[in-house]
């Protein structure tokens, strides 16, 4: 006998603020978390289906993506594959299946956070904001600092979209994930971009992400190789070094050594093959 | 609470529980090709199509369905009229014990329906959340790019 008692789909956004005033109201996007647990204390579901949060569209150097847009739609969106090295659509490709891709959206995957989730890591190397009711815009690197539960996301902030803008080019881009199966929840997952100009880093970006609760922006490799020529040893050391401010989580999968080992190893092929 | 949906081309109103998963749903008004599996969007027994969608129908609330679309194997063909993909699972081998074969075939006509010409990757990208336990996986590929040149035909 399922707890929920009451399921809402309000056409307009301060309906759908007003139901969640109520603490026993949870919002759902393609609810497939909420499918499979719901929340101790909620008894109501507010369903964002209606709002019809899933535009996406192109304009000058901004794209923007509406919250409710599916997983599956994002990727095989055209308005996106050639935006930073089309890294958000092989994110995306890469999330769960066919199946549950056409059930998951932006929003949900954004805030729901687990460890594993695709696009996050991919926000996190790019610049742009995530966008919640009353325009409120927050960068996606502040966003990703605390749980977005944490802060309210899901409660009195419901996300309707993502804005990124658009890469300046030369980059090199790599995004890549380390897990057992096609279908097994990653391991670790890492992307990157890298400018070099006669062999020195001119801007280098990498981030991380299921290898710690929320997904990480490797800020001390990045400083300490930006103006320098890159070399192997010299990205290896610096990776061990901010490895060890990393908080690694659990994974009964594998060690925390095997792990950093594994991430450092596919960080050093990505951006040594692209040079 | 009160659900319309249109069930393989038929309006159907229900009466369900607001927390009601769409697996449930189906099956209790006689959709008994939506297999119950995993329960978690793993295994895809227990996919339909959803306005058109291939999606795990364990993974949804029925009553955001309102109004909505759903096909089930049952709309693709019967016994005496199989539709071509029926027709193919059988004759390349693509089916043993059964159980997937629904999902899979929603899958593979939701793919014929974007892609009448699918590649053998988009094939296996299409079919990446049906799990098949007995008769593997390259049969049935076989069987989806044989069953699309036929209806191009
Ligand atoms: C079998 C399976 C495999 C998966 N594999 C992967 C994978 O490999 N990689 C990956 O990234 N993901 C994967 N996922 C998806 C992921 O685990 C979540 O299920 C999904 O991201 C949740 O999306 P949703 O739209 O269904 O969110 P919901 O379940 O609807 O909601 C999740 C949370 O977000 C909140 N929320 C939803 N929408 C909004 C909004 N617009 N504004 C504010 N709050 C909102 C809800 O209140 C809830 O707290 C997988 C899922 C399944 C079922």
């Amino acid at each position: 006998m399922s707890k929920i008692k009451k399921f809402y789909r309000p056409e307009n956004l301060d309906t759908a603020l007003e139901l969640l005033s109520d603490e026993k109201n949870m919002v759902i996007g393609g609810g497939t978390t909420v499918a499979m647990n719901v929340p101790g204390s909620i008894s109501g579901l507010v369903s964002l289906k209606k709002l019809q949060l899933s535009e996406m569209k192109v304009t000058g150097s901004k794209v923007e993506i509406g919250g409710g847009t599916t997983a599956q739609e994002l990727y095989k969106w055209e308005g996106i594959n050639n935006v930073w090295g089309g890294i958000l659509t092989s994110a995306c490709r890469n999330i769960g299946s066919t199946l549950t891709r056409n059930l998951v959206t932006v929003g949900g995957n954004i805030v729901s956070v687990f460890p594993w989730s695709d696009i996050p890591v991919v926000l996190m190397l790019l610049d742009g904001n995530v966008v919640s009711t009353g325009n409120n815009k927050v960068p996606f690197q502040k966003y990703f600092e605390k749980s977005p539960v944490s802060q309210g996301y899901g409660k009195d902030k419901i996300i309707t979209g993502i804005e990124i803008e658009k890469n300046t080019g030369n980059e090199g881009y790599f995004w890549e994930t380390f897990q057992k199966t096609k279908v097994d929840f990653a391991m670790t997952t890492i992307c990157g971009l890298i400018k070099t100009e006669n062999k020195i880093v001119k801007e280098l970006r990498l981030a991380i992400g299921a290898v710690s609760v929320l997904p990480v922006r490797l800020t001390g490799v990045e400083n300490a190789l930006i103006g320098k020529e890159l070399t192997e040893s010299a990205l290896r050391e610096a990776l061990k070094k901010e490895f060890e401010n990393v908080k690694i989580r659990d994974d009964f999968r594998v060690s925390k050594g095997y792990i950093c080992e594994v991430t450092e190893n596919l960080i050093v092929k990505n951006l040594m093959k692209g040079l | 609470m009160e659900l319309k949906l249109n069930i393989n081309d038929k309006l159907h109103v229900l009466d369900i529980e607001p927390g009601d998963l769409l697996v449930d749903v189906l099956r209790k008004s006689g959709y008994k090709s939506v297999k119950i599996g995993c329960r978690e969007g793993t295994c895809g027994t227990c996919t339909i199509l959803l306005n058109g969608n291939a999606v795990n129908s364990c993974l949804v609330f029925a009553a955001d369905c309102e109004g909505a679309s759903i096909h089930s194997v049952e709309s693709l063909g019967t016994m005496a009229e199989p539709h071509p993909l029926q027709e193919a699972f059988v004759k390349h081998g693509a089916t043993q014990c059964g159980y997937c074969n629904p999902g899979s075939l929603l899958s593979a006509k939701a793919l014929l329906n974007e892609k009448p010409d699918p590649t053998e990757e988009e094939v296996k990208e299409a079919l990446d959340g049906n799990l098949c336990r007995c008769t593997g996986y390259v049969k049935r590929i076989e069987a989806i790019l044989a069953a699309s040149k036929k209806m191009r035909s």
